[in-house]
């Protein structure tokens, strides 16, 4: 129970795990998606800006290079530049997650803000640059020139040229020490005028436009670009490094969840396995149980069932205990098992009940008497066989009930029960009449219901003969008139009785008769017989304390008990030692039958001893029975007990028995039971 | 020598010519722009509309010196820059402190010399105008009509503020009679005396900031909101930007405060101040023959009006 809960338990945790597994996979996906969303678009734009960059730098040396340009390409690329600034400025995933990455690109805002402001400045020296070099270069067709001129003005544009290409500054200092200047800035030639302002603007504005292009070109934007651009990709490698060990950590995880599952399926398959053999299998001997027989027998199409039923096995149980019981059934259902194996496999035994074992057969294969042949074997093997624990060694009687009739196994324990009622037979045959026995039941239940009721029960008495066939007492017995030409013994309606309980109104009855006659002869001697039963009601108990405790009533009284039924033992004892100090004697009934214990029956401090029927019925030719009777006898004289011989039928029993020191006889022989007492 | 220079002169035509037709251009927004854009109600005084001042008879400017403002003020020191092509320029006023034409916009409408409006009372009294509501609600989606969506709006209008197809344009396309030999001429000069190195691109200018009298030591003329205003470096007194030469002949008058009255005048001067030439007579005839050759078509979305 605890091991299933435990099971349990972890199957909430894995439904647990799992849920959490699934949850942090769509948390993690969702995160990663939006993780690459972001980083690609910042990656994007970052890449983007650097190509606006390069492009930007090649318009703006296109620009310089080139006379005529379209300025709108810078322009333009400014305005880009500008908008991608704006949209990665105010990505908050830049901000927050590449920080690093974003303090570059802040200082790259800075620095791109600083060149706008340059390229501004150079575009308004490299514009006019361009119109000078225009100017001076066309300047050779309207100017009129002689020889020293020519060669000036040739210097001069050579030295602009080498200037502008070279990128020294040093041709344009050769200009300005030039003494021609001066006369072209005082000619009448409007022409040579225009030249001179043009040059003088090229070389003032020529320095600041080259010191403005260098400076664009060196500018620190591209190196904050560039390590923003490395910082950001070492963010990335670092997260996705992350995200690859993050994933490997959920992938064993959800390995180790499935493995776990696996390993708790296997145990559940286990366990229901476990739960599946208990269900069809009886704990104590290992055999298959009443539920797999019931499950079993319909795969049968005309089975067979034979009961087996262990005699008296709860006295076994209460005289050597349970552990020994457990055994001896242990024992049992295996010896049947192994019995059954070698007689035929196909032959299943299950315990069915605490000492009843069934063996369920093909119908087919044997005919009913075969059957009972079979088991009379099985139970021939069983009684032959000694069960030794320890010190103690048990011999076992068993009885059988055979059914092929449907309900297999309700049938065969009713033909065994019919068995236990018949001392003579072992195995029955389970008949249809059987069933009929309910009805009897219920018939008999009703007879001895209108018989008490009606003053039906009356008293037999047998007298009970000494050695010199003198009446020493007589037994009362109890009989039911059915009719006037019917009268029954109470013995079949013992079970009726019982079941009902109603036995103690027999007894109160057979008291009050008793008493009666008791009261009428005054030298009467009365054995009456009581159950265990009568000793623990209390109206039986407080009549008896009540009418048969007065002194003249006490001491001609015994009272007969049946040591097969004791149950409450204490009780009993207790009963007993009560009832004897005013003088009742007690005796045993049927000593000898069955489990008799001699040091219980001690310990009860008992008068008589009444020798079982079956041991003396036979006794003349059976050594068995003279050597328990003897047995019997000699521990009643040694206890200092009387003995006495029930069921003598003949001369020769009551000679036999009066031989062999029995003291008391009783039996057809010597007088059957009569209605009245003749003294 | 020489043969490099002239390679240089003829390597590329560094104008392009306007586009056909205007591209993503949410038409009913534009409409709605338009409306706005000829609404005085824009206005402090509810009678500067933005058309008092971006004419389509000036040519997308103002025929005068100065633009009356509201309350009749005088608009000084600059000249209305014509809104025609203005989507083409990279930067919006004389000295670039709009870096679109919707902050140029707003700019012109929180001016207390233009406008003279503030957000609230702008959309106070658009939102008080069912008309305007609906207008909105279709454009936007939104019940409630904000500054921002004013000047979207007008922005989109003035992207569609484009005149294309001019007799330059067909020429630059490969149409070589749509020019006259002598306009042919006047764009030779053009490039030759250098004015193109500033007046390029698609608007023929726009596209740079330059100093006004590069050859001139002390210029006469008042500076008004040059660039130092925007970035306190003197360095950048007297610098402007470029202005567009298209649609010219229709905008005078000319220069930042609209001081030089005929076109043949700006060609002289800005060879004087700028090249630091005297341009012959005969030559800035040619290049006015060019520049007249710029005026483009009406925009499509003002025709019929």
């Amino acid at each position: 129970m605890k091991k299933l809960k435990n099971l349990s338990f972890k199957i909430y945790f894995l439904i647990i795990m799992g849920l959490i597994a699934i949850g942090v996979i769509i948390s993690f996906s969702f995160y990663a998606k939006k993780y690459y969303f972001n980083s690609y678009s910042i990656m994007y734009n970052l890449n983007r800006l650097e190509n606006a960059e390069n492009r930007l730098n090649y318009n703006l040396l296109s620009s310089s290079l080139f006379l005529y340009y379209n300025n709108d390409k810078i322009s333009k690329k400014i305005n880009r530049i500008r908008a991608l600034i704006e949209e990665l400025e105010s990505n908050e995933f830049f901000k927050s997650h590449y920080k690093d990455a974003y303090k570059d690109f802040l200082n790259y805002k800075k620095a791109f803000e600083r060149k706008e402001d340059l390229i501004f400045e150079f575009m308004r020296y490299n514009l006019p640059i361009k119109n000078s070099l225009i100017y001076l270069a066309n300047s050779l067709k309207f100017m009129k020139l002689d020889s020293t001129n020519i060669k000036y003005v040739m210097n001069v544009l050579s030295s602009i040229f080498l200037s502008k290409n070279t990128g020294d500054l040093v041709f344009l200092k050769e200009i300005g020490d030039l003494k021609e200047l001066e006369k072209f800035k005082n000619s009448p030639d409007e022409y040579k005028k225009a030249f001179i302002r043009n040059l003088m603007i090229y070389i003032k504005y020529y320095p600041l436009y080259r010191k403005y292009l260098y400076e664009i070109i060196n500018s620190s934007t591209y190196i904050n670009l560039k390590s923003a651009f490395k910082k950001f990709k070492t963010t990335l490698n670092r997260d996705l490094e992350l995200f690859k060990i993050l994933s490997y950590i959920l992938i064993i995880f959800i390995i180790t969840l499935i493995g776990l599952l696996i390993l708790v399926v296997l145990r559940l398959d286990e366990k229901i396995r476990d739960v599946y053999f208990l269900l069809e299998h009886d704990s104590l001997t290992g055999l298959k149980n009443r539920y797999k027989l019931n499950k079993d027998i319909k795969k049968i199409k005309t089975p067979a069932v034979i009961l087996f039923n262990i005699d008296k096995f709860k006295n076994i149980n209460d005289y050597f205990g349970s552990k020994i019981g457990d055994k001896l059934l242990n024992d049992v259902g295996n010896n049947l098992k192994n019995f059954f194996k070698n007689f035929d496999t196909s032959i299943e035994l299950y315990r069915v009940g605490a000492d009843d074992f069934a063996a369920v057969l093909d119908g087919k294969k044997y005919k009913d008497n075969e059957l009972e042949k079979i088991a009379k074997k099985a139970i021939d093997m069983l009684e032959g066989e000694e069960f030794k624990y320890n010190k103690t060694t048990l011999n076992i009687n068993l009885s059988a009930g055979i059914s092929t009739k449907e309900p297999y196994l309700e049938n065969a324990d009713m033909a065994l029960k019919q068995v236990k009622k018949d001392i003579k037979e072992k195995i029955k045959f389970f008949k249809k009449n059987l069933n009929n026995d309910i009805e009897k039941n219920i018939k008999k239940s009703k007879e001895i219901k209108e018989a008490i009721e009606s003053n039906r029960i009356i008293p037999y008495y047998q007298p009970i003969f000494d050695k010199d066939k003198n009446i020493y007492k007589y037994e009362v017995l109890c009989r039911v008139i059915i009719n006037e030409s019917n009268i029954k013994s109470i013995y079949e309606y013992l079970d009726i009785l019982k079941e009902n309980k109603m036995y103690h109104k027999i007894t109160q009855i057979i008291l009050k008769y008793s008493l009666e006659k008791l009261k009428e002869f005054k030298d009467l001697n009365l054995s009456i017989n009581l159950s265990v039963e009568d000793v623990l009601n209390r109206d039986v108990v407080n009549f008896i304390k009540k009418e048969f405790t007065k002194q003249d009533i006490a001491k001609r009284i015994t009272f007969e008990i049946l040591e097969s039924e004791v149950e409450n033992y204490e009780a009993l004892k207790e009963f007993i030692k009560k009832m004897k100090k005013y003088g009742i004697r007690f005796a045993i009934d049927d000593f000898g039958s069955g489990y008799s214990n001699f040091s219980r029956v001690l310990k009860l401090d008992i008068d008589y001893l009444k020798i079982d029927g079956s041991l003396i019925k036979n006794i003349v030719e059976d050594k068995d029975s003279q050597l328990i009777v003897k047995t019997i006898i000699s521990f009643a004289k040694s206890s200092n007990k009387k003995t006495v011989a029930e069921f003598v039928h003949s001369k020769e029993v009551f000679e036999m028995t009066k031989a062999m020191g029995v003291d008391y006889f009783q039996g057809y022989y010597l007088s059957e039971p009569k209605p009245n007492i003749n003294l | 020598m020489f043969i490099l220079f002239f390679v240089f002169l003829f390597a590329q035509e560094p104008i392009d010519p306007i586009p056909l037709k205007i591209k993503n251009i949410n038409k009913e927004k534009a409409i709605l722009g338009k409306i706005l854009f000829f609404d005085p109600i824009l206005s402090k005084d509810k009678k500067i509309a933005c058309v008092s001042c971006h004419k389509p008879q000036c040519g997308g400017a103002d025929c005068v010196q100065y633009s009356i403002g509201v309350f009749e003020r005088i608009d000084k020191p600059m000249n209305s820059p014509t809104v025609y092509n203005a989507v083409y320029n990279c930067w919006q006023f004389w000295n670039g402190r709009a870096k679109d034409l919707k902050e140029q916009a707003m700019m012109a409408s929180h001016d207390p010399e233009e406008m003279d409006m503030d957000k609230k009372t702008l959309e106070k009294r658009l939102n008080s105008i069912p008309k305007y509501k609906s207008l909105f609600k279709r454009v936007y989606n939104k019940d409630y009509i904000t500054d921002d969506m004013v000047y979207d709006a007008i922005e989109e209008f003035e992207k569609t503020l484009i005149t294309p197809n001019c007799r330059f344009d067909q020429y630059l396309r490969g149409d070589k009679n749509a020019l006259s030999e002598k306009e042919k001429r006047g764009y030779f000069l053009f490039k030759s005396y250098g004015c193109i190195t500033c007046h390029n691109g698609i608007n023929i200018g726009g596209n740079s900031f330059q100093k006004l009298g590069v050859f001139i030591k002390d210029i006469k003329i008042p500076r008004g909101l040059d660039r130092y205003e925007v970035t306190k470096r003197k360095e950048d007194k007297y610098v402007y930007k470029v202005p567009t030469l298209r649609n010219i002949a229709l905008t005078a008058p000319y220069f930042h405060n609209g001081s030089v009255k005929s076109l043949k005048k700006a060609i002289y001067l800005m060879g004087k101040y700028n090249l630091g030439i005297d341009i012959p007579k005969d030559d800035i005839n040619y290049i006015e023959a060019f520049l007249k050759t710029l005026t483009g078509e009406t925009p499509e979305i003002l025709r019929g009006n």
